[in-house]
């Protein structure tokens, strides 16, 4: 059944067409992989998702056939969480209060209701002893982590990734992608933005491929990455696989 | 003997003139970081006209001599049947003035405040009230805790202006020590010192301040 769906979504930044008439619908607990080159449009297309790029110029999107352009924004951002590149976490809060503020502020919960819940997603990540640190004190990998449990936090029930592993050093990528494991094999339902392609072979339902704008094919990783339609996509996949 | 007699009545007269120094300083600190702080959001707001307001008011009393805005008030207010006083006069101008040099300050800060942490706020549902207080001043007023001290600083320095609207602080019972005793150079070198203590006390304190601030916001 279907749980989102975007159709003929267009959206510009002033004059430039930045996504055009993209279409693509999943079902809930499906992991949808957006990949693509550099400027294709898909950190643009999940923040349009959650409106932080702005309104569309045009089409829709819908979770549970519910226009996601009528939601109030406490309504949606509580729905839909977001997990960014560069960790974003408060720099003059400690691990604890990250993931706990939220929670108290939006909806509404006790300062110890709160922090139990909060300490509760640092156990499930392996960062429980961190709690009491501040984010300039952990890794690149280790504030993911924080920043993933942030989210979580707030209970959505459809968490965006924007190359949550690419500002990562190599070694920490592993850590953050088996989190992402976890959430996928207890069926949250999420778009990542990712070339990590193990992990898209290994946990997408389905993988979009992007390009200027426009999505150019749209596949279940098998089919993805055995035999591409699109002469694009081989172009596209012999490079990132390859090099 | 003859001397030291005098640099002790002219120190403890001098220094009666202490305590108001610090309440100037100290009462017009917190409107003039009230104004800075609106300023400061208004400069750094989407909206031109704000900024332009905001603007304007920097420019004014950053463009005026303070001595000026403390005469307008003083012998100003009153023409138009408003009497407040030397006092209230002088923490008023005090105010403003510095409250133009804080909406600098504040309004920098903003615009340095990472993008990246406001977008997270946004994402997670905070409304703008919540992340301008919960997320975006706490750490803006934090990075800029040494610049409000130095302001302050700055601050205490022109109470020294106000003496002209009658005020018995430092630099005022200075000149009537001098009338006195008619030992000028003696007497203003107590004066400059209580100064020195009061500014370099505040000074040090802004350096500690600035040293924790970084150990907090600095990056690995
Ligand atoms: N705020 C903006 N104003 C104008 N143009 C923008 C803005 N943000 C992005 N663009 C343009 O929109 C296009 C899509 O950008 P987007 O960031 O979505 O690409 P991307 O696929 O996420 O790329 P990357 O892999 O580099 O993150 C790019 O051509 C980019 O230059
Ligand atoms: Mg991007």
């Amino acid at each position: 059944m279907t749980f989102f769906e975007a159709k003929d979504v267009n959206f510009h930044f002033g004059g430039f067409h930045a996504l055009r008439d993209v279409s693509f619908e999943f079902g809930k607990g499906d992991v949808l992989v957006v990949c693509g080159p550099s400027g294709s449009g898909k950190s643009t297309l999940i923040r349009s998702i959650n409106r932080l790029a702005g309104p569309l110029t045009s089409g829709s999107m819908s979770i549970e056939g519910r226009d996601l352009a009528g939601l109030h924004g406490r309504e949606l951002y509580r729905r839909i969480g977001m997990v960014f590149q560069r960790f974003n976490l408060f720099q003059h809060l400690s691990v604890l209060d990250n993931i706990a503020l939220p929670q108290r502020r939006v909806l509404g919960k006790s300062r110890r209701e709160a922090a139990e819940r909060a300490r509760a997603l640092l156990d499930r990540v392996g960062l429980a002893d961190k709690a009491d640190s501040y984010p300039v004190r952990l890794s690149g990998g280790q504030q993911q982590r924080v920043a993933i449990c942030r989210a979580l936090a707030m209970d959505p029930e459809l968490l965006l990734f924007d190359e949550p592993t690419s500002a990562l050093d190599p070694e920490m990528v592993g850590e953050v992608l088996q989190v992402m494991r976890g959430l996928a094999a207890g069926g949250m339902t999420m778009i990542v933005v990712t070339h990590e392609m193990g992990f898209a072979r290994e946990l997408a339902t389905e993988i979009l491929f992007m390009e200027a704008g426009q999505v150019v094919e749209r596949a279940p990783p098998a089919a993805f990455f055995a035999n591409p339609r699109e002469a694009r996509t081989r172009v596209f996949l012999d490079q990132i696989l390859h090099h | 003997m003859a001397l030291l007699s005098l640099i002790y009545d002219a120190a403890t007269l001098i220094l009666s003139g202490m305590p108001i120094v610090i309440v100037l300083m100290v009462s017009a600190f917190f409107p003039a970081l009230a104004l800075g702080i609106v300023g400061g959001l208004m400069g750094a707001s989407k909206s031109r006209l704000l900024r332009i307001v905001a603007g304007i008011y920097v420019y004014i009393f950053r463009s005026v001599p303070f001595l000026m805005f403390i005469f307008l008030v003083y012998y100003g207010l009153p023409y138009y049947g408003i009497d407040i006083g030397p006092v209230t006069t002088a923490i008023i101008a005090l105010a403003l003035s510095h409250g133009a040099y804080m909406t600098e300050i504040i309004r920098g800060g903003l615009l340095g405040f990472d993008k990246g942490q406001n977008e997270a706020a946004v994402a997670l549902g905070f409304t703008i009230t919540q992340r301008l207080r919960d997320i975006v001043l706490p750490q803006t007023l934090m990075a800029i805790i040494p610049s409000l001290l130095g302001q302050s600083i700055l601050m205490v320095k022109d109470t020294s202006l106000v003496s002209v609207v009658g005020i018995s602080e430092l630099t005022r019972l200075g000149r009537e020590v001098v009338i006195r005793t008619n030992e000028p150079f003696v007497v203003f070198t107590i004066v400059a010192a209580a100064y020195f203590v009061l500014c370099f006390g505040l000074e040090m304190v802004a350096r500690r301040l600035e040293a924790r601030v970084r150990k907090i916001t600095s990056r690995q």
